[in-house]
This record gives C-alpha cells, sequence and structure tokens, in this order.
C-alpha cells in the first residue's frame, strides 16, 4: 500500500506498524513526534499501531525559529 | 581628584543601590523581587530569544549564552534524515527552558496540530502561539489567532500568542486565558523598530497578563523603548541573529532592556515644552 510520509510517497507492506516504519530514520530518543493523519500519536503506541491505507504521516523535531 | 580605581567602582556603587536599595520607600527593584513571572513560573531574564537566523549553530549558542535569555523559541518541522548537531542538544547545554512555535501555520487546525506534536516532542505544554495571514507580511490572522488560542487553552496549554499591536484582540486573548500577549512592533524581521507606541502603551492598560513585545526589535535602543512604554519582556530573534556580530548584539539587547525595565519603574521627569535650569539661580557671579 501506499502512504505519504513527510510529504513523499512510499510503498509499504500491509499491517506494517509505525515503530517499523521509522526504524528506517534512525530518530534520536528524544525531541520527536509523529501524527498519522493529523491526529499526535504517542511513541509509546508506535509498536502496536498499524498504518492505514493512504495513511499522511508526519514525523517532526525542533529545528531554529524565530 | 578620583583615582582611575575610584572612577572605575563608582557606577558599580550606583547601579548597586538602584537595583537593591529598600530604604525611604524607594520601589523595590532586585533581581529577587523584579522577576519575569508568566504561568506561574519564574524566569530570571526579561529578554527571550528567537533561534531563528542564526547562521551556524555555534553562532546561535554563542548568542544565547551572551543574551542571558532563559526562554528561547524553537520551530517545529519535519525531521530531516541528515544528521548534525541539534538544536536541542546547543540549548540544553545553555539550560535554557523551550518555547516551541508554530510559525508557518496559517490556519487554526495547522496551529493546533503543531502545538500538540510540540508538546509530544518536547514534553512541554508552553506554545507561543503564530497564526499568519500570508508569507508577505507575516501579519497575525486575527479570526484564526483567537480560534487557535481558545482551543489551545481549552487543551491545557500555556499560550503565549504573537498577536497584532490592537488593544482590544490583546484583551481578547488575555480574556480567553492566554499566559501573556506578545504585540508585534512591526512585521518580523524588518527591524522597523516599534511603529505604534501609543498602541503599546494601550494594550498595557488593557491586559494584566504579561506583556511581550514580539517582532520588530533592529536595535538596543528599540527594547529598551519597549520596556520604558510597560512590556514585561522583549522577545528578539533576527535583531540578533541576524546582526554582523550576534553575540555583541546579544549583549546589548540584554543591557537593553535591563535600562528600559529600570527606567520604567524609575519614575522619569515629566516632558516639558521648555528649560528648565538644575544649577542654582541665585548666586550667579556679574561681570
Amino acid at each position: 500500500m501506499t502512504i505519504t510520509l513527510n510529504g513523499s510517497r512510499h510503498e509499504i507492506a500491509d499491517g506494517t506498524t509505525l515503530d517499523r516504519l521509522v526504524a528506517d530514520f534512525s530518530l534520536p530518543d528524544r525531541g520527536v513526534a509523529l501524527a498519522m493523519n493529523s491526529e499526535v500519536v504517542p511513541r509509546s503506541v508506535w509498536a502496536r499501531t498499524r498504518i492505514l491505507a493512504d495513511a499522511r504521516v508526519d514525523i517532526v523535531t525542533a529545528a531554529q525559529g524565530g | 581628584m578620583l583615582t582611575r580605581g575610584s572612577t572605575l567602582s563608582l557606577p558599580r556603587r550606583v547601579a548597586d543601590m538602584t537595583i537593591v536599595n529598600v530604604d525611604a520607600g524607594a520601589p523595590v527593584l532586585s533581581p529577587v523581587t523584579d522577576t519575569l513571572v508568566i504561568a506561574g513560573e519564574r524566569l530570571p531574564s526579561r529578554l527571550l530569544l528567537g533561534s531563528g537566523g542564526a547562521t551556524s549553530l555555534t553562532s546561535l549558542e554563542s548568542a544565547v549564552r551572551a543574551s542571558g535569555a532563559a526562554l528561547v523559541t524553537v520551530a517545529i518541522r519535519r525531521v530531516s534524515l541528515t544528521a548534525g548537531d541539534s538544536i536541542l542538544d546547543v540549548l540544553a547545554r545553555c539550560g535554557v527552558r523551550l518555547l516551541p512555535n508554530t510559525a508557518g501555520c496559517y490556519t487554526a487546525r495547522e496551529a493546533v496540530l503543531t502545538a500538540k506534536l510540540a508538546r509530544e516532542a518536547l514534553g512541554t505544554s508552553w506554545i507561543k502561539l503564530e497564526v499568519i495571514a500570508d508569507d508577505k507580511t507575516l501579519l497575525p490572522d486575527a479570526v484564526e489567532l483567537l480560534d487557535a488560542a481558545e482551543r489551545l487553552v481549552d487543551d491545557g496549554f500555556t499560550v503565549l500568542p504573537y498577536t497584532n499591536d490592537d488593544p482590544v484582540l490583546a484583551r481578547r486573548l488575555a480574556d480567553l486565558g492566554c499566559a501573556a500577549v506578545m504585540p508585534l512592533g512591526s512585521p518580523i524581521g524588518s527591524g522597523l523598530g516599534i511603529r505604534n507606541p501609543h498602541a503599546i502603551e494601550m494594550i498595557r492598560d488593557a491586559v494584566d497578563v504579561p506583556l511581550i513585545l514580539d517582532a520588530g526589535i533592529g536595535t538596543a535602543s528599540d527594547a529598551a523603548l519597549a520596556m520604558e512604554l510597560g512590556c514585561d519582556a522583549v522577545l528578539i530573534a533576527s535583531a540578533v541573529t541576524r546582526a554582523e556580530d550576534p553575540t555583541a548584539m546579544a549583549t546589548a539587547m540584554k543591557h537593553a532592556v535591563i535600562a528600559g525595565r529600570l527606567a520604567r519603574t524609575a519614575g522619569r521627569i515629566p516632558v516639558r515644552r521648555l528649560a528648565r535650569g538644575s544649577s542654582p539661580a541665585e548666586g550667579v557671579i556679574q561681570a
């Protein structure tokens, strides 16, 4: 199935969980948050949250900004 | 005749007395009692720093340290696959508190989601709420701003909204529970200073929550003026980070905010149309 991750289209296997998806990112332990279809998903439940077909996933962190 | 040593020590003594003198009913203005408090949290500096615009994290770290700021803003953006020193590492080293913002949001919906992501990512419910109308002026969209502020206050956020220099809008934001109001002096990054000082004074009279001048500061005298007008603090980004020497400008801003605050509380002389001499009129020699 196809999803949109941080604005780019990706093909992933059906039933992929959020923690498997983000494993490729080598994310830091802190300072990161994720939203699926405009809803924040706490890191504590990434391992048991399956990604929905056509989902829009955004992973964010802090950047320089006024 | 003063020695070099006594000349140098005099300003220090005067400054000390001004800050901590507690006798004769003088207004008490010490670092202990004259502390900025936002939502019950004491902040040791009245200068808030924005982290945007710095050419490098090294430059930013030096400016943050020189400014003495205790609260520094960060934006929330998609993670990059390019690894590097994180701004979070830099700001953690500086020992400052983070104030995430919703910069880049054009609607209440975008701003609320960004605030929730910031809370999840950074573990703080404080949010500098920005909802802008267009990318040419970066002026706040009052309608979306009020909507977002109400939703975030209801969700338990400590909301510090970037707002227009409009006393009525500022009062509406304060009334619905914002922890501070942050009117612009002039457009973000313009360096035009405070274009409507009277509006800032009216906002001071309109709200009891902390008043933080945000946006438009160009140089130290602008920051001092903000404090003299009655602001509780000043938030500065570009004026420091894009200065030729950000560390020197951060130092200047630190002193400007302190000077402006002292001047505000010192009770300035009334403005007069004509001169009023300060030397005795009696005993002038005749020639």
